[in-house]
């Protein structure tokens, strides 16, 4: 197998075992035992990286989101972007899209974000869902160039 | 006779630890990292940035595991300094956070499961014997030891990427 896509299926997989885990929690949340216990620590562990306000949260098997709508939808755009990966670019073109690209989207969801909170414009679950989807598909364009250039360095060193 | 040269990996470290730790704790500024951790991210960023002023000057080139490692260890040093600062502020302010949740929960008509009372009662009486929760800072520990480094990680990553592909492409400017 090419080191390359040695590679993406680790990256693949980590992003899986991420987001999966943000739908899993409020399944295990139903559950009983020791499930419930790893649902109730995987929603303090999601804590440290999003407000989880039920009133901004998907809610999925009954129970709220491990994150937030935008955060839920940058993770799933990230994983839709992983597995669009190869098939759009391929691994081996290490091409960057444009700079700009990225900051527009960041652009976008920060606008979505603050002109709610100034109370210029409300945002609505499809905005934060559209704006978060957008920065999670584009975000692995930019991410897996460079962890195919980490890897590849790692391993000449190891090889050395 | 080779030219020694000496480049202060230190430096770039913490100046991502120091923009992760003020926008982490930073009233009102926090609010960044409610955006896929944008504050953490923007660490890792300013840390491969400070390094690669460094390494334009000496004329050399930025690798990526320079890069990831500065994401990697502002981010542990930053996760220690915030789930102490965490900590303390709970110490201080005599607040039981668990107790305040439980309201708010029951003030919404929430009605939670024995377990999940039996739980949040043994934290609210951790947080009333000690100031603070053990198993809950401890826990917010092993989280943020791994989300500060993870996220810090992926600003350095997509700087160093971006920094890497701009100088391929245009050799003679930096």
């Amino acid at each position: 197998m090419k080191f390359n896509l040695k590679i993406y299926i680790i990256f693949l997989s980590v992003t899986l075992l991420w987001t999966i885990s943000v739908y899993l929690i409020p399944l295990f949340a139903n559950s009983g035992g020791v499930w419930k216990t790893i649902s109730d620590y995987g929603y303090v562990f999601f804590a440290s990286t999003c407000h989880q306000i039920d009133d901004r949260s998907f809610f999925v098997f009954g129970n709220k989101m491990a994150v937030c709508s935008r955060c839920a939808s940058v993770y799933t755009g990230f994983l839709f972007g992983v597995v669009l990966y190869p098939f759009t670019k391929g691994l081996e073109n290490k091409k960057l899209p444009s700079i700009w690209i990225l900051l527009s989207f960041a652009l976008l969801l920060f606008l979505d974000a603050v002109l709610d909170t100034m109370g210029i414009l409300k945002n609505t679950f499809v905005s934060r869902a559209v704006t978060g989807s957008l920065i999670g598909i584009i975000l692995p364009y930019y991410l897996i160039p460079g962890t195919v250039n980490f890897a590849n360095e790692i391993y000449v060193k190891l090889l050395k | 006779m080779e030219k020694t040269v000496s480049i202060n990996r230190l430096l770039p470290v913490i100046w991502g630890f120091l923009v992760m730790t003020i926008i982490s704790i930073a009233p009102l500024i926090n609010f960044i990292n409610l955006f896929f951790c944008a504050g953490i991210v923007l660490g890792g960023v300013a840390g491969v940035l400070s390094f690669n002023k460094q390494l334009v000057v000496l004329n050399l080139p930025l690798t990526f595991k320079d890069a990831v490692l500065i994401g990697i260890l502002s981010g542990v040093l930053s996760a220690v300094a915030v789930s102490g600062f965490n900590i303390m502020t709970l110490m201080y302010s005599h607040v039981n956070p668990v107790n305040e949740s439980i309201k708010m929960l029951g003030d919404f008509g929430k009605n939670m499961p024995p377990e999940v009372t039996r739980q949040l009662d043994k934290l609210a009486q951790e947080f009333d014997k000690y100031g603070y929760s053990p198993t809950l800072a401890i826990f917010t520990f092993i989280s943020n030891l791994f989300i500060y480094p993870l996220f810090g990680a992926i600003g350095s990553l997509i700087t160093a990427t971006v920094i890497n592909n701009k100088k391929k492409n245009n050799p003679l400017t930096v």
